[in-house]
């Protein structure tokens, strides 16, 4: 059903494009109204350059263009298959809203560099679709390598104590598990089988040579492999880069570490479990299980660490690494599936639609929480109440993605998740299904109460956010409370018994509202660092609402710049127009040609 | 022909998008149109009209299916919509919130026209998520209920979803293709039933991911915690919507019916009417009686299948009367615990107090609503003549017949619970004491909405057989004829009222000092609360722990490297005397900078270090 | 033509010596012609070495000149037992292989290249460039060199020259610095030398040739029966030709004297060593143990193995060592004189893995790979981190990683080169420092070597450990006034050390950061004048070099594929 691959300079022209685009960038830095359109043209070529190449891979023919021998036995070469055209597509997506979006970000903060910003952005995209069309693993490794540097200065960007800290850890993580695991791993494969090539041809793939080879050696590469990409992947416990990384602005937050440079973790996961070890070897190490333990575990453990922390884009980072989980879990689920013969397809199409659903959700939820810190300076949630009025279009995209994200229907999530539900109890590993309902309410737990308290709530009328803080039935009101009621008809607990509990609280310090450092001090961030956000946050910046609260503003978008609003309304409307009609977007009918390519490899 | 394409949904769903932007007028004008329109439609929607699509491009399903069942729903769905868009226009429901209400109403009837599961838990979802919406809407004290109450449902949409995908999956419905998802009897498949798998996992998850909306014992206490917060109007439209669509969706998953659904049945019944009978908050108690009412269509829903119970005589008859009895009990039911909660809220709509303690002998200022009142409590009671009386009749019945009399007893039991808190109700608020200060009755519009639905209740209570007309017709007349009123019906009916009567006379003093009663969510607040509290904090300090070791750790290695010295220095502090003075010398006791050149080897150290490593060659070599 | 070659071959080493005379003799006319003069003799040079270089790595021959002409040569022995063998070599043959090709093309090259840095930096005056142009002979002698007495005195010419030309710094420390090294240096050498003699006693040959061939006794000049490989004297003499060419290469712990070299020595010198000196020391080491010592000689006994794997151990002690050292290093050219310790860690392991018994056919092609790649990678990544530590310094003042804060602004252009020329030694493909990493571990994975192949891979993560500091400081510390906040890539000290630092007195905060101005340079940023063109020229130069060699990994590894087949079946000579 593989066709031989026809030779077509585009794949390397797609990468190319934005690696040009970095010179003309640095070229143009006195001039930014030239250098950020440098950045649109490049985002849209780019886009169109992927997508002129989708028709022919839905009809199975595979794009390769190779630049002759790179090391000994190995090509230096790209090929747009299935696979990496999702991530392809996305990624080129994306970044042209990204592009815009960036603009308006960077401008409305004045932020400092800007020319090395976008060109380093460019740079990332560049290796991201690299990373997207390699045709090994020695050139998959090579971009990835490139992702992670050209990331680097996007993280340390803010250039402060903790951006330098974070940077630092950030290139720790992600050389540890490149230029050590992932080097290492391929340098295994290429000894077992003595190609290292994703081709699928019979013959040319790596998957017989390492069935041959001994048992131990195949499940030392693998593990090599999976924790390598696992750290791009954010897979506990080499997830911390993550939440730190936060600190970089947040398009890159949101392109890069929701989108492009997470992804790329998943996708080498799923490379790797796909074209490496083909779904039989995995199911036949039983690997994949192993692998689907891992997710869970994270799956689990994020959303709950996601449930306290307080400022925003820590909460979403967090989000961020159960949602990757996702992703992983269905490929780990590929091995039982194909050990059984059964819910295969489903894992697989489970697994990697939740690619670009989680990255138009995600990119949603960063965008909004990025245009809330450009208008308002708020970057903690306890600060949030009652913006609804200030910034109405901004919280509704948020509130449908975060619906998404807790896989309501109507949005990307519900599909991604029902797949993998199907997949994962018809191959017999219904605890995995388990976790995946639970992980959706832990959603519903932590998302909702921004949305109730952005639209029903004010700044002075605001229960204490659930579960960390006051009690479960919420912190009463008192005279506040609407309609008379009276503390002795209330559904929850006592009033006195709820101001127990919030002083005690706050003698805790866990109180949301007085403190920020406390509520999101845990999960590891640096003492120093959130005394001082939280100080520069409410002196600094006077972020959260002005002591009137937030003033009205309409339905009109006057909350902010188009610029950013523009792309955040495209891309929530992409969560939904995916969640109703994946198959017709493209999506999903590329991801059903891998899951049969798969499949088919698994009964033949 | 064109009904087939035309969802009765979707007009209530594009008013409802119209309502969000229009002005409070017209946005209501446009709901009254769009639910009525619905409500025609069902009315006319040819049986077997159904709409196949395949989601997702993997899945068929049935967007749109008209069977007796989902018709009947969609029916009285459409025409208490109507009614409660028109009571929230008079009760100064802002547009938004009646927009809210209007979507919720459109993806309630879009639920029961799901001819399959996948559709069926699609709507499912939304439903809680836009009911969560309304509640919120009036925000306050609301808001916190609405997010418990979106948890709940949460979770309980989860135990369904899960159930659908168990059944999905597993290879003995349908080999993993959608057809084992489809129900709709106009598809050619499985007919979907929770329990048609041979395992029995699907259908326990199915039915306690129901129960949470119908209100099971235990999972019940979102109805009285949510529904008395809101807007009043905005409690019409849930009481109606999420707990009927959840017995309609039980009997979807259990088509035979099951005996220990029926009991939970009743015992919601005697349960819910009694806790009722403890309550002062008017709204509160009415949520306890959608329970205990809710728990006779469970029983009935429980009932309906020809194995449950006595099955000597007519098993299959007696089944089709509980299924019959049912629906019919739902559709009574819609009706007058509308009318009572609209009743209740002219109450608080005109006085602003939502406590019995706080009002009384409130029937010489507002006669229509006490009228309506007592319309809708002796129909809810089941009072010979008024339309409960029919449907909990047949439900009773078929009780009785399937000689199940633990059954029946707890659900005449719950009938005398019923009348208890009714009279209870009634009295205190419109007849005992007096209500200081002016208040007016219900105003025009109101009062409309009001009267239609009474007539309606007075009329199916009086001309039984227009309900009949309604009801699944091959389940009722063709195997068996129900008639109404027999001497010991009519009896049993007036003789629950009398010893309902007589009960209250006794516990009226006791009835007035009772407090609060705590539910069982006092308990599982504190034990969410507290244990979520615990674990998260647990967690997020575990890993937090972990992270700050790690970054010590490199921490200090990056230190020792940059000042070797100095960590020379520090370690030379905890080593005995004997060693300290030959690092002292490189760090001059006045604190001077440490000298680098201490890692050096000299000249002569490197000398020796070769001839070290030579010497370890040849040993090596020889 | 190959006459041509074959002359060419000895005017490569003459040339530059001859030569070398030149800046002092005109410098009786008139001073400051040395660097013009070295640039004549050089261009001649690089002409040469082009010529021959295509000749041997190109088309794969093997060259052979045997100095003194046909006089000397081979002609036949009479053996006591009687028998005459043919093929005895007397005379001195300098022997051009694709191997030697290789390195002959480096030496011209950088040699020609580091005249751009030294025109403004480098100490000026006549006798720096004889020396120079000597160094240069002395070490085309060492690659081209067929004859292992002649390889030590071509050691020792390039060893003396450069001991000279550390101390043309003129300051108390080069003058130290230079001391150390003379001493090791000579240590070595004499190791080296007693190695040699060792063998000459046992087998009476001094050419490679034939020394490998009596060492697996094919021929015998004295009264050996069959072959030497077991003999204690001989692997004894492995030993000490080991350990001397290790001090020259500066493997740990016989590393010492290289950092005070490389730090103290005038910046052109330190670019011209670090490119070259070392890098001899290893060729040598790789040509005897590959073609002397041929892979059947390890294989031989317990003994020649346990030999060869405590070398392997000493590589790979100093990969980490080094690395870890290199980390410590507040001064930069101190620090990437330690990373060279870690760099020629990994080139002597792929040497050692190359003939250990247990690698197959593929694990000596790709060592073989490795080695010649990162010997030429390493030399031209680490000159080129030195040109532009030079550059920067000479531009900025800036010598201390801390004074580099923020410098990516004033230098976007040296910033850049040394951010790609960092992430080069890194590894980061698509740079040659990938390659050659990639092909020596794939050699020690092939081997199954499980420890080594971990010390490999790890050393990526510990060259970031030093790279990272430096790179941050250029681009993310801000302006260079906050050089004085303790430093980040300490990130504080750990817990209590707060308290310890003050009680060590004040001085001691800036040695905590390890990067304070103290009082060795002047930190004025100001100060320093400017790096010329030629300086940023070349640092930029081989910042792009680095990545197109990365390119160019598959043709360099076919260069080397007739010296895998020699290595394969142990022949003495690459007979393509």
């Amino acid at each position: 059903m593989i066709e031989p691959a026809t030779s077509d300079p585009r794949p390397i022209l797609a990468v190319l494009l934005s690696a040009v685009t970095i010179l003309l960038i640095l070229a143009s830095h006195r001039y930014p109204n030239v250098r950020e359109s440098w950045s649109v043209l490049a985002a849209v070529g780019k886009f169109a350059v992927v997508v002129s190449m989708l028709p022919g891979v839905l009809d199975g023919t595979e794009y390769r263009w190779s630049m002759g021998e790179f090391v000994a036995g190995i090509e230096f070469a790209l090929r747009a298959d299935a696979l990496g055209m999702v991530f392809a597509l996305l990624a080129s997506f994306l970044w042209i809203g990204t592009s815009f979006y960036a603009a308006g970000y960077m401008r409305g903060l004045d932020e400092h560099s800007q020319t090395r910003f976008f060109a380093a952005f460019a740079a990332s995209l560049s290796a991201a679709i690299g990373i997207a069309f390699a045709e090994n693993l020695v050139t998959i490794f090579l971009f990835y390598e490139l992702l992670s540097v050209a990331t680097y200065p996007l993280v340390a960007h803010d250039e402060t104590d903790e951006a330098r800290a974070a940077g630092r850890k950030y290139l720790a993580y992600t050389f540890l598990g490149g230029g050590v695991l992932v080097l290492a791993g391929t340098a295994l494969v290429f000894a077992l089988s003595g190609t290292v090539s994703f081709s699928a041809v019979a013959g040319q793939g790596t998957a017989a040579g390492l069935g041959d080879s001994s048992t131990a050696l195949a499940r030392a590469a693998f593990t090599m492999l999976a924790a390598g990409f696992g750290v791009k992947a954010a897979l506990m416990p080499l997830h911390s880069w993550l939440p730190d990384a936060m600190v970089a602005p947040t398009p890159v937050s949101g392109l890069l570490h929701a989108v492009a440079v997470v992804k790329s973790g998943v996708f080498g996961i799923a490379r790797l479990v796909l074209d490496v070890y083909e779904p039989a070897l995995v199911a036949e190490l039983g690997v994949g299980i192993a692998l689907a333990a891992v997710a869970a575990v994270t799956l689990t453990a994020a959303s709950i660490i996601a449930l306290r922390a307080d400022r925003l884009k820590r909460r979403l980072a967090f989000s961020t690494v159960s949602q990757l989980s996702y992703i992983v879990l269905g490929l780990g689920l590929v091995g039982p599936a194909a050990a059984a013969n059964a819910g295969l397809e489903n894992v697989i199409k489970g697994g990697l639609l939740h690619i670009p659903a989680h990255g138009f959700m995600k990119l949603t939820l960063f965008f909004c929480a990025g245009i809330i810190h450009v208008e308002t300076h708020t970057d903690y949630i306890s600060e949030m109440d009652g913006i609804g009025k200030r910034m109405p279009l901004t919280m509704l995209a948020f509130a449908v993605a975060a619906a998404g994200m807790a896989g309501i229907p109507l949005v990307a999530g519900f599909v991604s998740k029902w797949f993998l539900l199907v997949g994962s109890v018809s191959a017999g590993q219904a605890v995995f299904a388990a976790v995946l309902l639970v992980s959706g309410v832990l959603n519903i737990a932590y998302f909702w109460p921004i949305v109730y308290g952005a639209f029903f709530e004010s700044h002075d009328r605001a229960d204490s956010k659930p579960l960390i803080e006051g009690p479960f039935g919420g912190e009463l009101f008192g005279s506040a409370a609407p309609a008379g009621g009276t503390a002795h008809t209330d559904g929850g607990p006592r009033t006195d018994g709820a101001g127990g509990d919030g002083h005690e609280h706050r003698q805790d310090g866990e109180h949301g509202k007085d403190s920020h450092g406390e509520t999101h001090s845990p999960d590891g961030e640096h003492a120093s660092d959130h005394g001082k956000d939280s100080h520069s946050e409410t002196h600094g910046h006077h972020g959260g609402p002005g002591p009137g609260g937030w003033e009205r503003v309409g339905w009109t978008g006057a909350e902010g710049s188009w610029l950013m609003l523009g792309p955040i309304l495209v891309v929530v409307a992409g969560a939904v127009v995916l969640g109703l009609v994946p198959f017709q977007v493209g999506f999903l009918e590329l991801i059903e040609a891998v899951a049969e390519d798969a499949a088919t490899g698994v009964t033949a | 022909m064109v009904l087939d394409l035309l969802p009765p949904a979707v007009f209530v769903l594009a008013a409802a998008a119209l309502a969000g932007v229009l002005p409070r007028r017209p946005a209501h004008a446009v709901g009254l149109v769009g639910t009525g329109t619905a409500a025609a439609l069902s009315w006319l929607a040819p049986q077997g009209a159904h709409l196949q699509v395949t989601l997702f491009g993997a899945f068929d399903a049935v967007l749109f299916n008209v069977d007796e069942f989902s018709r009947l729903m969609g029916l009285i769905f459409g025409f208490i919509g109507a009614a409660a868009v028109l009571y929230s226009y008079h009760s100064g429901a802002q547009s938004r919130q009646t927009a809210f209400a209007l979507s919720y109403v459109g993806v309630s009837i879009a639920t029961v026209y799901a001819g399959d599961w996948l559709t069926l838990i699609f709507f499912w979802e939304l439903m809680a998520v836009f009911s969560t919406l309304l509640v919120w809407h009036y925000g306050g004290r609301a808001v916190r209920a609405g997010y418990r109450y979106a948890i709940l449902h949460g979770i309980g949409g989860s135990l369904l979803l899960a159930a659908i995908v168990w059944l999905l999956a597993d290879p003995a419905t349908a080999a993993g293709d959608a057809g084992g998802l489809v129900f709709s009897p106009y598809v050619e498949g499985t007919d979907g039933g929770m329990l048609a798998a041979d395992s029995v996992v699907p259908g326990l998850l199915a039915a306690v991911g129901i129960g949470v909306n119908v209100g099971f014992i235990g999972l019940h206490a979102w109805l009285p915690d949510t529904y008395p917060r809101p807007h009043i109007a905005a409690s019409v439209f849930l009481c109606v919507f999420t707990t009927k669509t959840g017995v309609y969706g039980m009997y979807r998953a259990f088509p035979d019916g099951h005996l220990w659904i029926a009991y939970m049945g009743g015992a919601m019944a005697v349960f819910g009417a009694f806790v009722a009978l403890l309550q002062k908050d008017m709204r509160r108690l009415l949520s306890y009686h959608i329970q205990s009412q809710v728990g006779y269509m469970v029983a009935g829903v429980g009932l309906s299948g020809a194995a449950i119970g006595h099955t000597a005589t007519k098993p299959g008859e007696y089944a089709s009367l509980a299924t019959a009895g049912a629906f019919g009990h739902v559709f009574n039911h819609i009706l007058y615990k509308a009318l009572l909660f609209m009743a209740v809220g002219v109450i608080i709509y005109r006085t602003g107090q939502e406590h019995l303690g706080d009002i009384g002998g409130l029937w010489r200022r507002m006669p229509l609503t006490a009228g309506v009142f007592t319309v809708a409590a002796l129909s809810i009671a089941g009072f010979p003549f008024f339309n409960g009386f029919v449907s909990k009749g047949m439900i009773i019945g078929a009780a009785d017949k399937k000689q199940l009399e633990l059954l029946w007893g707890l659900l005449l039991l719950g009938g005398v619970g019923t009348f208890l808190s009714f009279i209870k109700l009634g009295y205190f608020a419109f007849v005992e004491g007096d209500y200081e200060g002016t208040v007016r009755d219900a105003n025009l519009g109101q009062g409309v909405a009001m009267g239609t639905v009474a007539g309606l209740c007075v009329l199916f209570g009086v001309f039984p057989d227009l309900l009949f007309d309604l009801l699944p017709q091959e389940q009722l007349q063709a195997e068996y004829k129900y008639t109404t009123f027999t001497i010991p019906h009519l009896a049993e009916g007036v003789g629950l009222g009398a010893i309902g009567l007589v009960a209250f006379a006794i516990l009226r003093g006791p009835l007035h000092r009772v407090g609060r009663v705590p539910d069982v969510d006092f308990l599982y607040n504190r034990t969410f609360f507290y244990g979520g509290r615990g674990l998260v904090v647990a967690v997020t300090e575990l890993f937090g722990a972990v992270d700050r070791a790690v970054v010590r750790v490199v921490r200090f290695c990056y230190w020792a490297g940059a000042n070797p010295t100095l960590l020379a220095l520090r370690v030379s502090r905890r080593l005995p005397e004997s060693l300290r003075p030959a690092l002292d010398e490189e760090h001059p006791a006045d604190g001077g900078r440490p000298s680098r050149l201490y890692l050096r080897a000299g000249v002569g150290t490197s000398v020796l270090v070769l001839a070290a490593v030579l010497t370890l060659f040849l040993v090596l070599a020889l | 033509m190959s006459e041509v070659v074959e002359l060419a071959l000895a005017l490569l080493v003459v040339v530059p010596v001859l030569g070398a005379t030149l800046p002092l003799a005109l410098g009786l006319l008139r001073d400051q012609v040395g660097w013009a003069v070295a640039v004549a003799v050089l261009a001649v040079e690089a002409g040469l070495a082009a010529r021959v270089a295509y000749d041997l790595a190109i088309e794969g021959s093997r060259v052979v000149h045997v100095l003194g002409g046909e006089t000397f040569g081979r002609k036949s022995q009479e053996l006591s037992s009687g028998e005459s063998t043919e093929g005895f070599a007397v005379g001195i043959e300098l022997v051009g292989d694709p191997l030697s090709g290789l390195v002959v093309a480096l030496v011209a090259g950088v040699s020609l290249g580091v005249l751009a840095f030294a025109r403004r930096s480098g100490p000026r005056g006549n006798a720096f460039y004889s020396g120079y142009l000597l160094l240069t002979g002395g070490l085309m002698g060492v690659a081209l060199t067929g004859d292992l007495f002649n390889l030590f005195v071509f050691l020792e010419i390039s060893g003396l020259t450069t001991y000279a030309l550390v101390a043309s710094g003129r300051s108390a420390p080069s003058a130290v610095a230079a001391l150390k090294y003379l001493v090791l240096g000579t240590t070595g050498a004499s190791m080296y030398l007693i190695g040699v003699g060792y063998i000459f006693v046992r087998t009476g040959a001094l050419n490679m040739v034939d020394v490998s061939e009596t060492l697996a006794g094919n021929v015998e000049f004295l009264d050996t029966e069959g072959a030497l490989y077991g003999d204690p004297l001989v692997v004894a003499a492995f030993g000490f030709i080991a350990v001397g060419l290790a001090t020259k290469a500066a493997i740990f712990p016989l590393h010492t004297w290289q950092p005070d070299a490389y730090a103290e020595a005038p910046d052109t010198v330190t670019v011209y060593i670090s490119a070259l000196a070392s890098t001899a020391a290893a060729y040598a080491l790789a040509r005897v143990t590959w073609f002397v010592f041929t892979p059947a000689f390890f294989d031989a006994g317990a003994a020649n193995r346990r030999v060869l794997e405590f070398l392997l151990v000493l590589a790979a002690t100093s990969v980490v060592v080094g690395s870890a050292l290199a980390a410590m290093q507040p001064r930069v050219k101190r620090m990437f004189a330690y990373s060279s310790v870690a760099q020629f860690g990994l080139i002597v392991i792929g040497i050692g893995v190359a003939v250990h018994p247990a690698a197959g056919e593929q694990a000596t092609r790709f060592a073989v790979y490795g080695v010649g790649i990162h010997l030429v990678g390493h030399a031209v990544i680490k000159s080129g981190l030195f040109a532009t530590a030079g550059a920067l310094s000479a531009a900025t003042g800036a010598r201390r990683v801390g004074e580099y804060a923020g410098l990516a602004r004033e230098r976007p252009f040296l910033a850049g080169g040394m951010a790609t020329l960092g992430f080069a030694l890194v590894g980061v493909p698509p740079t040659v420092g990938f390659i050659g990493k990639w092909y020596v571990a794939l050699g020690a994975v092939e081997a199954e070597h499980w420890p080594l192949v971990t010390v490999i891979f790890v050393s990526t993560v510990l060259s970031l450990l030093y790279m990272a500091r430096v790179l941050e400081k250029l681009y993310f510390a801000g302006s260079p006034d906050a050089t004085g906040e303790p430093a980040e890539e300490i990130a504080g000290s750990p817990g209590g050390a707060g308290g310890a630092v003050a009680a060590d007195g004040g001085d001691t905060a800036e040695s905590i950061t390890g990067e304070s101005a103290d009082s060795d340079e002047p930190v004025t940023t100001d100060g320093g004048g400017s790096a010329s063109l030629g300086m940023m020229a070349l640092a930029l130069t081989a910042a792009v070099l680095t990545v197109v060699l990365g390119f160019a990994g598959s043709e360099l590894s076919a260069v080397l594929d007739p010296v895998v087949e020699a290595v394969v079946d142990a022949a003495p000579e690459v007979n393509p």
